[in-house]
């Protein structure tokens, strides 16, 4: 399940969607981003990976401009993102946050995307037009009969739609996600990258971070090693070599290749001794690659 | 028995004061479900406290308690958020040192001149007889500048309270929502301390919109639920009040934790039927029937 992202031929593509240049952010005087640069094109589908504390939070925040940063500048789509400014970019935000037990049901959920930016008051109630988008919205993500149900009463994967559907509702040509597939099954996961890959084919700028290497960004048209600094970006073919991911991760990894399957596992215990056995029983003509840091 | 419950209306104290617990009751239970969603009951119990320090102090200094006592309570607001940033200290333990603080002070003004004591009773317990004209506009005018605001800033209100991290990644100026919030608190407490008494107050802010929690799953129908229990609360507890002869923000609040009983057993009872319903028809259904329900 290679996600293609199709080439997208508007006269926006010569702007980068995401130009970061030279970002340092830092909370409390620890940095957290450290001399970032990196350029997302329009209509590309990328995946950020990297370990713990790396930034990749920091980063989908700071693309928003809610994360104080010292240096360096970020355009979105050709425009400056001022700090503490919400740029008009959908932002899902990792479920683990969200309060279920908090009294909304999915449509108010969803109406929450078109608060007006910035202003401090407005009509309470939604016009029929953005009622019919919302529905519409719904409906598209295959949770059209839940509107009026509370969202603790939701599937996962539902759960996960009604988010994104607060974030499509505005409208965006950049879609950041934050951890879109931790904590749900595979079928969920499964069903999440389906619906990003078709937002994605329809023009949508995508990119996700997660902790899966394997069934996630193994799978994803680009991806960024991310920590602190962009360490690699490109293909994961290219980008998921023993030496970048350990420059990412500090700790050794293997990554077994066997056509278009890659798998990466760390280097300690039992995964070595299992792929070790594994080219052993079908000998050496096979196609099994194994690459370790220290050598093939 | 038409005398008996006409009775108390002959009494213009006890009509200004039905009217005055009405509406605290609506302004409490509306303002409610902004205090328990957020997590901030304690706020309200803290704030009146402080505001009691300010009450005296406005008292002694012979300012306008309103003038006084709101930019006392303000202040106490801003100054409690502003120690809550801090992150080596909680909300609850920056609550507990500002409000306490303020509490105190007015208790110190008040020992070192015992005749005042009296004078108090009310602002600590309510009373119905301390409810002058001036006090029924005051709590007429806040209620209105407060639904007005809950009116126009309800999406905003809503974003920030369902998920403070996120509202202002979509734009939403959560700061001003939060002083906002602050302001709204503040006042409420305010034009409520002389009716329901500082003791009293956080509970008419906290149990109708818990109530109503229970009788809702969606954050508008809550506020409004929140405003009519609050109320019927107000009216009721009232009228208990002049036929018990007891101090009115004590039936008020036994009133509304007695609608609040009601309200937990009756969706407890109604839960459990419906539970029970379900395991029934499932029981009966045909193996091939239960596997069609997982499909």
């Amino acid at each position: 399940m290679v996600l293609d992202s199709p080439p997208t031929s508007t006269s926006q593509d010569t702007l980068a969607a995401v130009d970061v240049a030279g970002l340092y952010c830092a909370y409390d005087g620890t940095p957290v981003l450290v001399d970032l640069t990196l350029q997302i094109r329009p209509g590309a589908f990328v995946g950020i990976v990297g370990p713990s504390g790396a930034g990749k939070t920091t980063f989908l925040r700071a693309l928003l401009g809610a994360v104080p940063r010292t240096a360096g500048a970020i355009r979105v789509f050709g425009k400056e993102v001022k700090a503490g400014r919400a740029a008009r970019i959908g932002y899902v935000p990792q479920l683990e946050t969200v309060d279920w037990n908090f009294p909304v049901t999915v449509r108010e959920v969803v109406a929450m995307g078109l608060t007006v930016e910035g202003r401090l008051f407005s009509w309470p109630w939604l016009s029929g037009a953005q009622k019919r988008r919302i529905d519409a919205l719904l409906e598209r993500l295959g949770i059209g009969t839940l509107g009026d149900r509370h969202i603790r009463e939701l599937s996962g994967g539902q759960q996960q739609r009604v988010f994104l559907a607060r974030a499509l509702v505005r409208e965006p040509r950049l879609l950041l996600l934050d951890e879109p597939t931790t904590g749900v099954d595979i079928k969920t996961r499964h069903d999440v990258l389906h619906l990003l890959a078709e937002l994605n084919h329809d023009g949508v700028t995508v990119v996700l971070t997660t902790h899966d290497l394997n069934s996630v960004a193994a799978h994803l048209p680009q991806v960024v090693c991310l920590n602190r600094r962009v360490v690699a970006f490109g293909p994961p073919a290219s980008v998921f070599t023993p030496a970048i991911l350990e420059a990412t991760y500090g700790a050794e990894m293997i990554v077994v290749r066997d056509g278009d399957l890659t798998i990466i596992a760390d280097k300690l215990g039992i995964f070595r001794d299992i792929t070790d056995q594994h080219s052993h029983a079908h000998g050496a003509d096979h196609r099994h690659h194994t690459e370790t840091s220290d050598g093939h | 028995m038409l005398t008996f419950l006409l009775d108390p209306f002959r009494y213009d104290f006890f009509i200004r004061g039905l009217i005055a617990a009405t509406v605290v009751g609506g302004l409490c239970g509306m303002v409610g479900t902004f205090v328990v969603l957020r997590r901030m009951s304690y706020i309200g119990h803290g704030l009146s406290h402080s505001v009691f320090g300010g009450a005296v102090v406005s008292y002694v200094m012979s300012w306008n308690f309103y003038v006084g006592a709101g930019l006392w309570g303000f202040a106490s607001a801003v100054l409690i958020n502003w120690t809550a940033r801090r992150r080596q200290i909680g909300g609850d333990a920056a609550i507990g040192i500002v409000t306490t603080a303020s509490f105190a002070i007015g208790v110190a003004i008040i020992s070192r001149a015992r005749r005042f004591t009296r004078n108090f009773d009310a602002a600590l317990f309510g009373n119905v007889l301390g409810v002058q004209p001036e006090d029924v506009y005051v709590v007429i005018g806040v209620t209105v500048m407060v639904a007005l605001v809950v009116f126009f800033a309800y999406k905003q209100l809503l974003f920030v309270t369902f998920d403070a991290e996120v509202a202002p990644l979509y734009g939403v100026p959560d700061r001003w929502m939060d002083a906002l919030l602050s302001l709204i608190l503040a006042a409420t407490v305010i034009a409520s301390m002389q009716i329901l008494g500082v003791t009293m107050i956080a509970a008419i802010i906290v149990v109708p919109a818990v109530t109503a929690r229970l009788l809702t799953d969606s954050f508008s129908h809550m506020v409004l639920l929140g405003a009519a229990i609050g109320t019927c609360c107000g009216l009721l507890g009232m009228l208990l009040s002049y036929y018990l002869d007891v101090a009115s923000g004590a039936t008020v609040v036994l009133t509304a934790s007695a609608i609040f009983l009601l309200v937990l057993v009756l969706t407890s009872v109604r839960r459990r039927l419906r539970s029970e319903r379900t395991r029934r028809s499932t029981a009966r259904l045909t193996p091939a029937e239960v596997s069609d329900l997982f499909d």
